[in-house]
């Protein structure tokens, strides 16, 4: 993204807009500028009415390997391969009708950056690395896999490690045995990033005892859960 | 690896409403609310089909969960890329989804939400309803709409360098597009607004919705943070 030169007026509107924290106003000419290495190609910018030149211009396809930055931090660009925009799969939302996670299987979905923080995706490589050493299997269908170069090791490719973002979301299932080896690594970890995380944990219930058992297995490892939860309700089928 | 933006139709669309600050519903109406006015709940119905088993047919589908939705006045409803308070209108929601769309509403009553889900799973429409919120809320109330839990995404909370989170009290606005698109220096900017009078908090509330493309910002509750404060809203 950049601003035109000639057409920006200097009112400085734009600068509390930016996720990226990448625009400011230049003290030589007043007009704003965007640094590009902070920049997340998120178009909310390009989106917003606010300016009054419409002084913002964008490239159409970005090159590789910047095209990721638009792939993770706009909610309105696809990722092709899995016809799912942003950063994630669908995940939990259709597992009645995918039983992706049968009872007794554990998911965990790991949102890099958020919230608002924004993150490089050397830190995204950070934290699939100690996910596979833990045993985790990474969704095959979330765009964070394709980056990798070896999903055994959770390597992503050197090319993308300096790229920014608003959010990458890992995502991965893991055995009740490796439960909670997957969330003492994920513990450790966060002291080793330049960002932040939010943490979900995913789980079939069909089959559970009462709720207070998942805050059971939860405790066990060590870690307790927030007020706030994604709940399938179960009507979806098979066939429409 | 290949991106392209969406042409408003023909894409499916994941929303990230899962990490939100709750309202601690029974402290705000103490400490708050006093006793004759409801703090805003804070629900959110998500409704989709699945890529590769039932996509089928789905646009139709997509199309009368937002018509039924719509009737349980949410204060926030959206196709996925657009919402009401993006400027469009219910018409142009409609006519913009497609087979791989999905479909948000906004509740900020208990009633509303087993009342909308009712109308869901009466309808059969075949797809998957996600209901997001706080569970020990929202798990009864389904069960009181006559429906049960499948699988549940419990938040687990922020790990990492939390030194760089703004206020609660901002990120208990910002929170709520979870894609990150509304920025704390923005969540700010309306604070001192709206404490000057220049704007009032519905207004506020409005213009942050603006920017959460997948129309799951709850007008209400911001309305009613930034009319009182945080309060009784906690991690
Ligand atoms: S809003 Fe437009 S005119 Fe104003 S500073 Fe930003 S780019 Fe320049
Ligand atoms: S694309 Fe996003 S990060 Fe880049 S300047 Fe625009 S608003 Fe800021």
């Amino acid at each position: 993204m950049i601003i035109q030169d000639d057409l920006c007026v200097g009112c400085g509107e734009c600068v509390d807009i930016c996720p990226g924290g990448a625009i400011h106003l230049q003290e030589d000419s007043g007009a704003a500028q965007i640094s590009q290495q902070l920049c997340l190609e998120c178009r909310v910018c390009i989106r917003w009415d606010g300016c009054p030149t419409n002084a913002f211009q964008e490239e159409n396809s970005l090159p590789w390997p910047r095209s990721v930055r638009r792939v993770f931090s706009d909610p309105v660009t696809t990722f092709e391969e899995t016809t799912v925009s942003g950063r994630g799969t669908e995940e939990m939302k259709t597992n009645d009708v995918t039983h992706r996670f049968p009872p007794g299987s554990y998911g965990l979905s790991i949102d890099v950056g958020r919230p608002n923080v924004g993150a490089y995706l050397r830190d995204v490589d950070k934290i699939t690395r100690v996910l596979a050493e833990a045993g985790a299997d990474f969704s095959r269908n979330n765009p964070i896999f394709t980056l990798m170069t070896d999903p055994e090791k959770g390597c992503l490719s050197s090319e993308v490690l300096n790229e920014r973002v608003l959010s990458a979301v890992v995502e991965c299932t893991v055995t009740p045995d490796q439960l909670p080896d997957a969330i003492r690594c994920l513990q450790d970890i966060s002291r080793e990033i330049d960002t932040v995380f939010s943490l979900g944990f995913i789980a079939n219930v069909t089959e559970l005892r009462d709720r207070e058992a998942l805050h059971d297995l939860l405790r066990e490892c060590g870690i307790g859960a927030e007020n706030s939860a994604k709940i399938n309700v179960g009507l979806g089928r098979k066939e429409p | 690896m290949v991106c392209s933006e969406t042409s408003g139709k023909g894409e499916m669309q994941v929303t990230h409403t899962l990490h939100r600050l709750k309202s601690d519903l029974k402290h705000a109406r103490e400490s708050l609310w006093g006793q004759t006015e409801t703090p805003p709940a804070d629900y959110i119905i998500m409704t989709m089909a699945c890529q590769g088993f039932n996509e089928q047919d789905s646009a139709r589908r997509l199309k009368k969960s937002l018509a039924l939705l719509a009737e349980h006045t949410p204060v926030n409803i959206s196709n996925g890329e657009e919402s009401i308070h993006t400027k469009a209108t219910r018409k142009e929601l409609e006519d913009n989804i497609g087979d791989t769309s999905y479909v948000a509403a906004v509740f900020d009553d208990p009633g509303l939400l087993i009342a909308a889900l009712k109308s869901l799973a009466e309808a059969d429409l075949g797809m998957s309803v996600v209901v997001t919120g706080n569970p020990d809320q929202t798990w009864p109330l389904i069960e009181r709409a006559g429906l049960g839990a499948h699988t549940i995404n419990l938040s687990l909370g922020v790990f990492g360098n939390t030194d760089s989170l703004p206020s609660s009290e901002v990120q208990a606005l910002i929170m709520m597009c979870g894609h990150g698109l509304i920025t704390p220096q923005l969540a700010e900017r309306i604070i001192e607004h709206v404490a000057a009078g220049d704007m009032n908090p519905e207004e506020g509330a409005r213009e942050m919705a603006s920017f959460c493309t997948c129309g799951i910002f709850n007008t209400s509750v911001a309305a009613a943070i930034l009319r009182h404060g945080l309060g009784g809203v906690s991690r």
